[in-house]
């Protein structure tokens, strides 16, 4: 095998090409949104509940042009491959049904919950920031293993530590308790997208028109015909 | 004095070699497959970016992986913000026929280097 061929390790260019996926922010920035936004919504009535598909539609369309306008002119336009949407749904809900029998198990033998607990909401309440926390190892380990990248850990690591401070603090009204860590929650993850996306673009200045061919075609002919 | 063929002390499959896609064996070409495999769509300056290919060297193997079908080039017109003009952009992807030669391709070079390293073991 030649050298040029064991320099291409495909491993490590697909593990590039999901990185860039996260290199604006705008991935954390939203999903930080979506978490003020369930703060929000979780203390409205529960018909307020579907202004979240709508909120996570209506992301999804903005990110589309957010990206447009700062993201393609700098380093081009890509789209990544996602899993297959039936992979993904069970994909998930395999991890949080693991992650569920887990935390419960957890809770009636170590920490000694009563089970009868919880037959109040007031306690599915207390415990949510936890399970939350370690919910959020799903796209963590996810993110992880697609980019190569450890920082990513951080998103369940954060999670869980702050479910965990949020859960001992013991609120007495535990709804509050679960509106205080998603707003933290969201306010950290828009941080971090924030300072990610400003470093993107300092990074990686626009690229001035380098695909149109009227611009280049006296010195590159291969150009004309893209 | 010619060399003489020992297909047992050495046994990998004529068959496997002469199978290798030479179309993915370049390397620049298996470079920009590689890429494409994990993308959806793509444009040329991404493409340029991320393979560090200069306009002419990207453009003539697109077109060579374009002729054997592996890969799908659209043309699109778009509008750019502050000018009249519409400029032309491609967007690239790999087609279905491309992603199953690549996968070809790379259980024929394992499969190679398997039989290879239980040689050099042996």
């Amino acid at each position: 095998m030649s050298d040029s061929h064991k320099n291409i390790n495909l491993k490590e260019i697909s593990q590039k090409v999901y990185r860039n996926d996260y290199i604006d922010g705008f991935t954390f920035i939203f999903l930080g949104a979506f978490l003020l936004l369930t703060a929000g919504v979780i203390n409205l009535h529960p018909v307020f509940m579907s202004l979240l598909i709508v909120a996570f539609i209506a992301f999804f369309q903005l990110s589309k042009v957010l990206r447009n306008r700062y993201t393609y002119p700098r380093i081009g336009y890509f789209k990544v491959k996602t899993d297959e949407p039936k992979k993904l749904i069970s994909g998930i809900l395999l991890f949080t049904s693991i992650v569920l029998i887990v935390f419960f198990l957890l809770l009636f033998t170590f920490a000694g919950v009563d089970p009868e607990a919880f037959y109040n909401i007031e306690n599915w309440y207390r415990f949510l920031p936890i399970y939350f926390g370690l919910v959020m190892f799903g796209p963590s380990l996810d993110i992880v293993d697609k980019t190569g990248q450890r920082k990513y850990y951080g998103l369940g690591m954060v999670s869980t530590i702050l479910g965990l401070l949020i859960v001992t603090m013991n609120f007495q009204n535990a709804k509050f308790g679960f509106t205080i860590y998603l707003l933290l929650l969201g306010s950290i993850s828009c941080i971090i997208g924030g300072i990610t996306f400003v470093r993107f673009i300092k990074k990686y200045p626009i690229i001035i028109d380098s695909e149109q061919p009227e611009m280049q075609e006296e010195n590159d002919d291969s150009q004309e015909k893209y | 004095m010619t060399p003489k063929k020992n297909t047992s002390s050495f046994p990998i499959d004529m068959e496997t070699i002469d199978n290798i896609d030479k179309t993915l064996h370049d390397p620049s070409r298996l470079k920009i497959i590689a890429y494409l495999y994990s993308l959806k769509e793509t444009d040329f300056t991404y493409l340029k970016i991320q393979t560090g290919f200069s306009w002419g060297r990207l453009a003539s193997h697109l077109d060579k992986l374009q002729e054997v079908g592996y890969v799908e080039l659209k043309k699109e017109l778009i509008q750019k913000k502050r000018s009249s003009k519409k400029t032309p952009r491609t967007y690239i992807s790999l087609t279905n026929e491309g992603r199953r030669a690549f996968d070809r391709y790379r259980n024929s070079m394992q499969q190679l280097l398997q039989l290879g390293s239980e040689k050099s073991e042996g």
